[in-house]
């Protein structure tokens, strides 16, 4: 079976970049595969397929649609933002109810700094 | 010429000074293989992790919940895509890792052969399986080989995003019912000993040919230690215990004092022996063998048209 | 619940053929026979189920229920869907062949209520279908792929629309009220309206790949509705129309009789996947997820 090497363009005018493969009998199912593989969070602007060791780019017909017309907000991470927030909210419930478990844990101080790094790598990402 | 032992302490040199691997550089064949066999099994397991939290789609108690379900076992079938790609370019055709996998003759990772039994499971998969995860995984963003690294990188941010839901879902059932807050520690004290299971025994870092090569770069107990001060202060504060009575932070030494979980169950489930790794292999073979068709319709030239 | 409004037995009609087709759709996620494909369909799921939420929001004013009490929190006599949303999914044949007869036919009642005299419907289908497009090219690319390919893949395509064809014909049963609905342009088309335009370019279709033979041996049918499980129940659902080809075109021969999937007549299929669907959402009453 033919792979096809498949490349986004993240934004117009950007350059392409190869971000993956699929392999498919031919360029339409290609497309076809590779849209839901690697752009359902619409990743570039649009994209292409490339038959291995060959030139010709095939670009994606129209990419209206990709990622969603309609909001995927499951797929988003702020959807579930103030998850820490709850999180220290029901801390404090969990502490009036005295459920909290105490046990030896690491100094507050580390704590602190890794969730902090945690996040902030987190959004760096998102 | 270059002799075989020269190229390959040319290449030692090239990991230990930090530089990294492309699919189309020279590789001695023992760092080809050990790759190989690491991303495979990666693979391996992003698919087979489909299967225990895939049950619970149908069941999903709220359309909101049932959509981000959906699309959180999507992602991980979409790494599956990824990595594949990634070792197939190694060597070997997913075809051929496929046909390996479902016949029970290459691995995936512990945590899978476990069922998934209320939709307390969906939760502690959700965070602290996929936190146990992102923490090896997150370590992989300095592995030696270039190709990974950037699918590591894909992979780590989707991971992210499961993480917030899957922490999500486990505030929603421990600030719910009684019987939820039940379902969640129920599903923690099942699920415990698999987690610490999954980050392996620990290893001795010199005989460790993944680090030799530099496709790993952090031992074993060195993660496990990082996912107990991750995760380990946050269920306690939500009142939820964890199901080892030894397990405390010992500030002198500087770290976590943890029992022994039963080495002998891991190298049991390792060896294909796990309580759900005939079932789910089983149906996964199943689906192969049965739609051979499929992957015969893509391989063949078309029939003339009719 | 007003259960005779006119308009929201329209509304439920749509939205639970794409929640009942999405949930069977997303039970492929993680375990379909082709990776790329897993996430393909995936996707088609996602949206059938993020459909059926836009639509049940037009639907909660009128039935006075939440998105979720009227997604999850119905007695399934009350669920308006075609029966051939809720049937398993089979093998990867029947799929494909359910998938594509589905989508274009949606595709032909999204185009007619896009000049929906409720506007607010019509915006949402409007919306709605910029995201069916990519459904519509999915199952043609497969069905083309499957027709033309190696005869294992045609057999089982043509063995799932033998199976899928009588029920995609129930999409278009009548609704009750449907009088109604076209009277104030709710509706623009009636439902056997719409069955003609979507029969012509069925007919088509399967023509082009010499395929028809699937709807020259469909029957008029006062016919035995096979239930998943093999065997024939008597006329527990739906009578549906009969196909035959006249000058050009292929057209629905006698109307349906009986009542259906929009009277909210299931067969034992739905039972399953409602027991499954519903039960936690069932569980614990009062909580929330």
């Amino acid at each position: 079976m033919i792979v096809w090497d498949v490349l986004q363009r993240r934004r117009a005018g950007a350059d392409w970049e190869v971000v993956g493969g699929v392999k498919a009998p031919d360029a339409d199912f290609a497309i076809l595969l590779a849209r839901e593989s690697l752009f359902r969070r619409r990743e570039g602007e649009t994209y292409a397929v490339r038959r291995r060791d060959t030139e010709d780019l095939i670009e994606v017909p129209d990419p209206t649609g990709i990622g969603g017309v309609i909001d995927r907000e499951f797929r988003r991470m702020d959807s579930f933002a103030g998850v820490g927030g709850k999180h220290r909210r029901i801390h404090e419930q969990m502490r009036e109810r005295g459920l909290v478990i105490d046990r030896p844990r690491p100094p507050d101080r580390r704590q602190r700094r890794s969730a902090k790094q945690g996040d902030a790598e987190e959004t760096a990402r998102a | 010429m270059t002799s075989y032992e020269e190229r390959t302490a040319e290449f030692k040199a090239r990991i230990d000074a930090g530089e990294k691997i492309e699919a189309g550089d020279w590789m001695p064949d023992e760092y080809r293989r050990s790759a190989l066999k690491f991303i495979e099994m990666h693979a391996n397991s992003e698919v087979m992790g489909c299967l225990p939290e895939r049950e619970w789609i149908p069941r999903a108690p709220s359309l909101r919940r049932k959509l981000s379900l959906t699309a959180k076992v999507q992602d991980e079938a979409g790494h599956g895509q990824i990595l594949y790609r990634v070792a197939e370019d190694l060597g070997k055709s997913r075809e051929q890792m496929f046909d390996d996998l479902v016949n029970g003759r290459t691995k995936f990772h512990n945590v899978f052969h476990y069922p998934a039994e209320t939709w307390g499971d969906v939760a502690v998969i959700g965070w602290l399986i996929d936190g146990a995860a992102l923490v090896t995984q997150k370590a992989l963003l300095d592995c030696s080989y270039a190709p990974y690294v950037r699918a590591m990188k894909r992979i780590c941010a989707e991971e992210s995003l499961h993480l917030r839901h899957g922490e999500d879902l486990t505030l929603e059932l421990v600030s719910g019912t009684d019987e939820q807050r039940e379902m969640f520690q129920d599903a923690v004290n099942r699920w415990w000993k698999p987690i610490m299971h999954f980050f392996g025994p620990p290893s001795k870092p010199d005989k460790d040919v993944l680090l030799y090569w530099g496709i790993k770069t952090r031992t074993n107990e060195d993660l496990r230690q990082e996912f107990f001060s991750t995760y380990v202060p946050k269920l306690w504060d939500l009142g939820i215990s964890v199901p080892d009575s030894e397990l405390r932070y010992d500030e002198e030494a500087g770290e976590w004092i943890w029992s022994d979980p039963d080495w002998d169950e891991f190298w049991q489930v390792v060896k294909g022996n796990g309580p759900m790794t005939q079932t789910r292999l089983f149906w996964r073979k199943a689906i192969w063998d049965h739609h051979a068709w499929v992957r015969e319709t893509f391989d063949r030239i078309p029939a003339a048209a009719v | 619940m007003p259960e005779d409004d006119p308009r929201l037995i329209l509304l439920l009609a749509l939205a639970d053929d794409e929640l009942v087709i999405g949930h069977r759709h997303s039970e492929w996620t993680g375990w379909a026979p082709h990776l790329e494909e897993d996430l393909a369909f995936s996707s088609i799921a996602q949206d059938e189920i993020a459909h059926a939420r836009v639509l049940l929001e037009l639907a909660e004013p009128l039935a006075g229920r939440g998105v979720d009490e009227l997604a999850l929190g119905r007695s399934p006599g009350e669920y308006r869907h075609a029966v051939i949303c809720e049937r398993p999914n089979g093998h990867w044949g029947y799929t494909v062949a359910r998938q594509y007869l589905y989508d274009t036919a949606d595709d032909v009642r999204l185009a007619a209520l896009e000049g929906s005299s409720d506007a607010d419907l019509a915006a949402a289908v409007k919306t709605i279908r910029l995201e069916e497009r990519y459904h519509v090219e999915h199952a043609r690319i497969w069905f083309r792929r499957l027709a033309e390919g190696p005869v294992q893949a045609r057999e089982h395509l043509s063995e799932g629309l033998e199976q899928a064809v009588p029920e995609a014909l129930a999409l278009f049963e009548e609704l009750p009220g449907e009088e109604a609905l076209l009277a104030d342009g709710v509706l623009p088309r009636s439902m056997s309206d719409l069955l003609s335009t979507w029969l012509v370019g069925l007919g088509a279709d399967l023509e082009s790949v010499s395929l028809d033979y699937v709807l020259s041996r469909h029957k008029r049918v006062g016919e035995l509705v096979p239930t998943s499980s093999g065997e024939a129940e008597e006329g527990s659902t739906l009578e549906v129309p009969g196909l035959e080809r006249r000058g050009d075109r292929w057209v629905a021969v006698g109307g349906f009789a009986g009542a259906g999937g929009r009277r909210g007549k299931h067969t034992e299929d739905f039972d399953e996947l409602w027991e499954e669907m519903t039960m936690l959402y069932r569980k614990v009453p009062g909580a929330t997820w």
